[in-house]
């Protein structure tokens, strides 16, 4: 073995902390999302049977969702193999998101295969980190259903504020759309869109907990 | 006569299956991803570190999530012979999967922080630098950097004074670059040796 003669003595875990994001030990501080250096990660652990991702919460997601430059592209998930929304691009899971998230960078999506047959798999979200002194943020837009006129647009500037700010004003944003019909009610067809959501079921009021279920 | 093409929203990049290249490097949006697979009976690549310490193995997982920190030397075994420092932080994921092993690594480009990539050898027997070339990666982007790659591993494997340690005496092994299609013999040689 090369480096055979300079190898360190001491033990990994001492030099490099959280070394293996995918240790149980570590996993359990990805759940939701964790700034680590210039990236911004989370890891769910998952069922999948074929392409549908099976989640406690939510149910069964099929797919995810973009606006492209002609129309809805869905998109389904599949074991081993790198996804890449590229940053601008509008998309969400339907049931998990109930707005479009539009990010100055790009997300990145990988599931590795579960251990064992039968055990959840790993599903990894990785995205780029802005620095403070960058413009970069995201915004959660609404979309008409019917023709996809942009109703509403939140914008969060995550280089100032953080991730520490990002779920409350999630919160906050699809709050607002949900207080007033004029909101959803679209300028260019007049269809009225259903409630929006957050992407924590624990925030769910009644009513959006029902629309959830529907889109 | 001018032609427009749609932007570019996403990308799907299979990692195993008839669609996915034993290994490549590409370059998607802003980011630059090598990946690579082997059958499971084949010896798994070790990814190595050199911190101030000394150099750090990390031992082998069935999978693997791991991030290397920007302006950390680090090397993937039989991927490419020479320690890497990157200007942005490295992503390494490693897995099994029912057919073998499957690896990846993403880096951003997206950090403005990220001008330029170092390579350099150091003696294997006693870690005395032996030779240093910086690529300016953000000008030159990833093909500039696989071209300018080989060039300093040529460079390095055809002088022989630059690969013998002053401090020890001893010769390092011959290098090789980032894609395995560009190894000539010796490279070829050396890629599955170390």
């Amino acid at each position: 073995m090369y480096y055979a003669e300079i190898n360190v003595p001491e033990r990994l875990d001492a030099l490099l902390d959280d070394w293996d994001l995918l240790d149980d030990r570590v996993i359990k501080k990805l759940t939701t999302f964790k700034e680590l250096g210039e990236n911004v990660v989370g890891v769910r652990r998952r069922m999948v049977r074929g392409n549908q991702v099976l989640d406690p919460a939510k149910g069964v997601l099929p797919e995810s969702v973009e606006i492209g430059p002609h129309g809805l592209v869905q998109q389904t998930h599949e074991i081993l193999s790198l996804r890449i929304t590229v940053g601008g691009a509008p998309h969400r899971v339907p049931h998990s998101m109930g707005f479009w998230h539009i990010n100055d960078v790009d997300e990145l999506y990988v599931t590795l295969p579960p251990p064992k047959p039968g055990e959840p798999a790993y599903f990894l979200v990785i995205m780029g980190n802005p620095k403070p002194s960058s413009n970069e943020g995201e915004s959660w837009a609404q979309y008409c259903q019917v023709c996809l006129t942009m109703l509403h647009e939140h914008y969060y500037k995550t280089a100032q504020f953080g991730m520490d700010g990002h779920w409350r004003a999630n919160l906050a944003a699809i709050r607002e759309y949900n207080s007033d019909v004029k909101f959803r009610t679209c300028p260019e067809c007049g269809h009225v869109n259903p409630l929006a959501y957050v992407w924590n079921t624990a925030k769910d009021t009644p009513d959006e907990a029902l629309a959830r279920k529907e889109w | 006569m001018s032609t427009q093409s749609d932007p570019v929203t996403n990308y799907r990049i299979p990692l195993v299956g008839a669609e996915a290249p034993a290994r490549a490097w590409q370059e998607a949006s802003r980011n630059y991803i090598w990946s690579a697979r082997h059958a499971r009976d084949t010896s798994r690549y070790g990814i190595v570190e050199l911190l101030p310490e000394g150099v750090v193995r990390l031992p082998e997982r069935d999978r693997v999530f791991h991030v290397v920190p920007a302006g950390r030397p680090h090397r993937i075994e039989h991927a490419f012979g020479f320690w890497r420092t990157c200007g942005a932080d490295a992503l390494y994921i490693a897995s099994n999967y029912e057919d073998g092993v499957v690896y990846m690594m993403v880096i951003s480009t997206a950090p403005s922080t990220y001008e330029t990539d170092t390579l350099h050898w150091t003696c294997l027997g006693c870690g005395e630098t032996l030779q240093s070339v910086e690529i300016p990666t953000r000008r030159v982007h990833l093909r500039g950097l696989l071209e300018r790659s080989l060039a300093a591993v040529r460079a390095f494997n055809a002088d022989p004074a630059a690969r013998t340690c002053a401090a020890c005496g001893a010769v390092h092994p011959l290098a090789y670059g980032f894609e395995p299609e560009d190894d000539n013999d010796e490279e070829r040689a050396a890629r599955a040796k170390w």
